[in-house]
């Protein structure tokens, strides 16, 4: 149902208990060779319109995941792959829980956040603030401008050249592994455009 | 990885060193099982050895019940092994000298004969009949078999006379135990190859390797290596580490009787993996092994006993890095690093001319006699060529092959490029404190984009990040939630901003897993509410960025070129990915290679993949088509279609993309276990860098395979590493050595002075023991000395540290199943904060006695980072409040609580005081000193006390 991965205590909810099982199973390994177990979607069949392949988002082994969306484009579950061959359908407590990063109330931007969560009500595009006062609301658009704005002032004059092209040191970027290859590839090329190489992420961490 | 997560299935021994893959990779477990159970039937049983300072989860799957009547059931090596943290290499030397005295004690074992006979060349164990290929000094490509290498020569004295070159029983196949090494240790022996051009005359190679006869000679690199490892004996050993002699010789044996040769298909042709007498030694390790101020000396004793053991190009063999984040090893291959660019190349120098920069990159020689045209891209090789097409792409515009830009207009190109590197993340933050940039000098850093990161809970001291932050004119920040980083304290007029990212389920894209495999993301939905996945976000950044003027630099470059880019920067660079800039992104739509419609963020990163991973030289004339930038990503061969060649699948399984899936191969998932277990393994589930390889190192092995490029010099591993920048112009595909920086401040006496003060021998060269930064033992600073990177400092002299009379436990840092890194994408989690609240503390019940404490108890953990005996504004340590260091409940049965060792303080680094589940941060107690040359910091270990609160 349509509401459903906006409330979460909703009917197709993942019980604490299967999350925790899910997350036993796989902490604490047995004698038995068959630690790879498929838990199959808890979306109602009926609901799903359609099934997505994609990749567990924490760690590196990147398990296969299967992603349930109804007809509005609610997601319904995050569940393992059965046909990944590195995890066979089983997933850790971290990759079971996956569906509630998605459906999080907490995230930024999603109509159901609240001041409650972080002492400020994020459901718009954007946020500023100044010093430690509070945030204000803007849009996507005026923030981007703002802060390209800023940056170039900071940044100040680029000077290409064949041996000794210039490389701004007031601006540093740091990147992520949590973005996509394709995310990475373009925030590098970015920040060689704005001309520095000023740029760091977790794989130093 | 050296291997994949699949391998595992096909190992006989896990040696776990530095990973708890239980917690943090769990399903590594499901195939160590496999092996560890018989899955396959196959009648054989692998061990688990457990080397930590922790008895973690994984350490606690050893010691099961094994088939002593079995000589196939390997799990009687199982063995938890306990080192003081920090110790890594020490007790790697140990076991390596081990066993290479083992090898000498017992020459008529088959194990000790296979073994010499391998690293000796002995004909058909590790020759092979296979020729390799060299560029002689007239810069023509030359092909050496084994008649030239008959009438092999060299000369000492730059070709006034010739000796005999002992070569005749052909190329050492693996590994550099043969070559000579010269006096000073800084580099292999030197001298002019001459061989046999079969009409009459010779081709030369200058500067080519010396080989010995055998490595019974006192100057090749074998010798070398044991006389490095003679200091690091048994009872040396156990004292620096704190475990027993029998466990290092424990060890030493099971990597005997699971090494190549202890395998029944030793000197075989043909790898067997599935025979019962299979054997084949895996080493996993994460950051337990990494992050020390000597963590990458500490892979290379890994790498180097592999390499000595035959396990390296092994099916079940090799070298596993459990990566940390998903996607790190993609994000590591982009070259989102100070000192890189994607693909592995380093940041054009200052100083480097653009033929100079690419002559060092691997490919075909642009300088000097027979050289190529280095602005012809047909002309350049592998990483050149994904460079040069790199450089058009990121700062001209596409060009049909048939009309590539002039040299004089490429060098416009170049030009944009930054010259030079940035600053590792520890010195960027100082940087960002005027009051440290006016004592030390330098650059300011003013303003930082934070893009899917939180360094207020991930960077070590963070008393010193705080400060970077809060100076900071202005801090953006993107994430899913508001983190620490985001709500960090700012100075009063400090901007912040904050941008919503979405799932990973709402943004189509590839991602690279730690075994190199390519997969596809698809996009499940659009993102949910106002948020943005990261490539909307970046493309309007990139448009704003455009419209300040940021490119302005690039356009000028434009408008001296005799054939500009048509179009503004924007336009031109940015465009080209398929969103015009107005439309709604979302309602993007386009096809893929399949005729599948793609939606939104999908189209755009379908035309980056496109770019990254077309074959280098595969447009063919399609001006719709590009040559691929990302070497290691793209295929080989003329094709009009991108990611599309199965030429370069080792063996080729098939032309037909019905065959092998999707063109765009990261769409690939034929899941069935073909091939499963050959060195292929699921070729066509997702695609491994490099040449879909899943076995790395790989040295034509298997029947049809190709050399690897990684492997040198002269395609051959190297237990040796030089200290100079040496370029290898004779190799063929390999040009600049690595090099590695370590270098002890004890000095070096070893062996001139055995039993002296400093048992250093070759340190950098070969791997060195040093003490952690804040070490529990003066005695063995005084011996071993500490790292340095050729002589600097690997810490800010501002940085406190403690020593063993005030902070006389150690403290290191751990994770759990149950949570993430810095915790955003798990703490806010109700089912994370569920199962895992709060932070907790592991002390050995000797300790808990000692002070009194009992479980539940509230104990605060203090290191000379943490020791403000007043509040240190920002930071928090909820829901307890302020507290000094960091506070938290000992936990898991004290009482009997002997996961640490006494005098070591175990605290997970997932908690801050933003979130659903909130606490103390133990990066406010870590030391960041890092390492000679990742920079990794020194996480993992450093001096604390403890105190009942």
């Amino acid at each position: 149902m349509a509401t459903h991965d906006k409330e979460p205590t909703g009917k197709l909810e993942l019980s604490r208990r299967d999350f925790l099982k899910a997350g036993a199973a796989a902490a604490v390994v047995g004698a038995a060779g068959a630690d790879l177990v498929f838990t199959p979607s808890r979306a109602n069949a009926a609901d799903v319109a359609a099934t997505y392949v994609t990749t567990c988002p924490y760690c590196s082994a990147q398990c296969g995941q299967l992603v349930d969306v109804d007809a509005s484009g609610n997601v319904l579950d995050v569940y393992g792959d059965p046909n990944s061959p590195t995890n066979r359908g089983g997933l850790c407590a971290k990759g079971a829980g996956s569906y509630q990063l998605v459906t999080n109330p907490r995230r930024l931007g999603v109509p159901e956040h609240t001041a409650a969560v972080d002492g400020f009500d994020f459901t718009g595009r954007a946020w500023k603030r100044i010093g430690n006062g509070a945030w204000t609301e803007m849009s996507l658009d005026t923030a981007m401008s703002e802060i390209a704005t800023q940056l170039v002032s900071i940044r100040g004059t680029v000077t290409p050249g064949s041996t000794a092209a210039s490389n701004a040191k007031t601006v540093q970027f740091f990147g992520s592994s949590h973005l996509n290859n394709e995310a990475n590839y373009l925030y590098r090329k970015i920040i060689a455009n704005f001309g520095t190489s000023l740029v760091e992420h977790q794989a130093r961490i | 990885m050296t291997n994949s997560w699949v391998d595992l299935d096909h190992s006989t021994l896990f040696v776990v060193q530095g990973a708890n893959p239980a917690e943090n990779h769990p399903a590594s477990i499901g195939h160590v099982n496999l092996a560890r159970f018989d899955a396959y039937g196959r009648g054989r049983n692998a061990g688990l050895i457990v080397i930590d300072p922790r008895q973690t989860r994984t350490a606690r799957l050893t010691g099961v019940p094994y088939v002593a009547s079995n000589p196939n059931d390997q799990r009687k090596h199982d063995r938890y092994v306990r080192i003081r943290p920090g110790t890594n290499i020490a007790f790697t030397n140990g076991v390596m000298k081990a066993i290479i005295d083992w090898m000498y004690a017992n020459p008529t074992d088959q194990k000790s004969i296979n073994f010499f006979a391998w690293h000796n060349t002995a004909s058909g164990v590790n020759a092979g009949s296979f020729a390799r290929t060299f560029i002689d000094d007239g810069g023509t490509t030359r092909t050496l078999g084994t008649t030239q290498l008959g009438g092999a020569e060299y000369s000492f004295d730059g070709g006034t006379t010739w000796v005999t070159a002992p070569l005749s029983t052909g190329w050492p196949k693996y590994c550099d135990s043969r070559v000579k090494v010269a006096a000073p240790g800084t580099d292999y022996q030197r001298a002019t190859l001459r061989v046999p051009d079969g009409s009459g005359g010779y081709w030369t190679f200058s500067n080519m390797l010396v080989f010995a006869s055998d490595i019974n000679d006192p100057d090749c690199v074998f010798q070398k290596l044991r006389t490095h490892l003679s200091p690091y004996d048994k009872a040396t050993v156990a004292d620096i580490c704190g475990c027993t002699q029998d466990d290092i010789e424990a060890v030493a044996q099971a990597f005997i009787e699971n090494s190549r040769f202890a395998s029944s298909d030793f000197g075989a042709a043909t790898a067997t993996p599935t025979a019962a007498g299979y054997r084949a030694t895996v080493m996993m390790y994460a950051m337990g092994a990494t992050q020390f101020t000597t963590g990458s000396q500490a892979v290379r004793t890994y790498a180097i006993l592999q390499t000595m053991m035959g396990n390296m190009g092994r099916i079940g063999g090799g070298i596993d890095a459990l990566r940390g984040i998903h996607n790190v090893q993609g994000s590591t291959d982009m070259g989102v690093l100070f000192d890189l660019i994607p693909a592995y190349s380093g940041n054009p120098g200052v100083g480097k001319a653009y033929v100079d920069y690419s002559n060092e990159l691997f490919g075909n020689r642009v300088v000097g006699t027979g050289a190529r045209d280095a602005y012809n891209p047909s002309q350049l090789g592998l990483q050149q060529r994904g460079f040069y097409n790199m450089t058009v792409e990121w700062f001209g515009e596409r060009k049909s092959v048939n009309s590539r830009y002039s040299s004089t207009d490429f060098e416009k190109l170049y030009a944009c490029w930054p010259k030079g590197n940035g600053f590792q993340h520890t010195e960027a933050f100082r940087r960002m404190d005027p009051d440290w940039v006016a004592t030390n000098g330098g650059a300011q850093i003013k303003a930082a984009v934070v893009w899917g990161q939180n360094p207020a809970v991930t960077e070590p001291h963070q008393s010193a990040v705080r400060k970077g932050l809060e100076s900071l004119d202005l801090l953006v920040v993107v994430d899913m939630f508001a983190t620490e980083t985001a709500q960090c304290k700012r100075k009063s007029d400090g901007v912040t901003y904050l941008l919503p990212a979405c799932s990973h389920v709402e943004e189509a894209g590839s991602v690279t897993n730690s075994g190199r495999w390519i997969q596809w993301r698809d996009r499940a939905r659009a993102p949910k509410g106002n948020s943005k996945s990261d490539l909307e976000l970046l493309l309007r950044f990139a448009k704003a960025l455009h419209a300040a003027g940021a490119f302005s630099h690039i356009e000028s470059q434009w408008s001296t070129m005799t054939s500009p880019p048509s179009g503004n920067a924007w336009q031109v660079l940015y465009a080209k990915y398929g969103w015009n800039g107005t439309d709604a992104f979302e309602s993007l739509t386009g096809t893929d290679a399949e005729g599948v419609t793609m939606y939104g963020s999908e189209v755009v990163a379908e035309n980056i993949f496109k770019e990254m991973a077309s074959p280098l030289d595969g447009n063919n004339g399609d001006s719709t088509a590009n040559a691929g930038t990302i070497w290691i990503y793209s295929g080989t061969g003329s094709i009009s279609a991108y990611n599309a060649d199965t030429g370069d699948v080792q063996p080729t399984i098939g032309a037909s993309w019905g065959a092998w899936g999707k063109r765009n191969r990261a769409k690939s998932r034929k899941g069935a276990p073909e091939y499963a277990h050959t060195s292929m393994q699921y070729p066509r589930y997702g695609w491994a860098w490099l040449l879909n390889r899943r076995v790395f190192y790989n040295n034509s092995e298997v029947p049809g395979d190709v050399s690897d490029v990684f492997v040198a010099p002269g395609i051959m591993a190297r237990l040796f590493v030089l200290n100079t920048n040496t370029l290898a112009d004779w190799s063929l595909l390999y040009r600049a050595y690595n090099t590695l920086s370590d270098k002890p401040d004890r000095g070096i006496s070893y062996p001139s002075n055995p039993g002296g003060s400093t048992p250093h021998y070759l340190p950098g060269r070969f791997p060195a023991y040093c003490e952690p930064f804040e070490s529990p033992r003066p005695d063995l600073v005084s011996r071993f000395g500490y790292n340095t990177a050729n002589g600097s400092a690997l810490i800010m002299s501002d940085t406190p540290r403690g020593t063993v009379a005030d902070y006389p436990l150690v403290l290191t840092t751990i994770r759990c199943v149950e949570h993430f890194q810095g915790g955003p994408i798990t703490r806010n989690n109700p089912w994370n904060h569920e199962a895992e609240p709060e932070p907790w503390i592991e002390i050995n019940s000797v300790d808990a006695l000692k002070y009194g404490i009992k479980d539940g108890d509230y104990v605060n953990v203090i290191t000379a980072r943490s020791n403000s005996t007043t509040q240190e504004e920002g930071r928090s340590t909820a829901p307890s409040g302020w507290a000094k260091g960091f506070k938290a409940r000992v936990g898991v049965g004290t009482l009997a609580n002997q996961r640490v060792a006494p005098g070591v303080v175990a605290i997970p680094w997932h908690w801050g005081e933003r979130g659903l589940s909130i606490g103390s941060r133990a990066n406010d107690l870590t030391i960041d000193a890092w390492d000679a040359n990742t920079r990794i910091p020194e996480y993992k270990v450093c001096l604390c006390r403890i105190e009942k609160a």
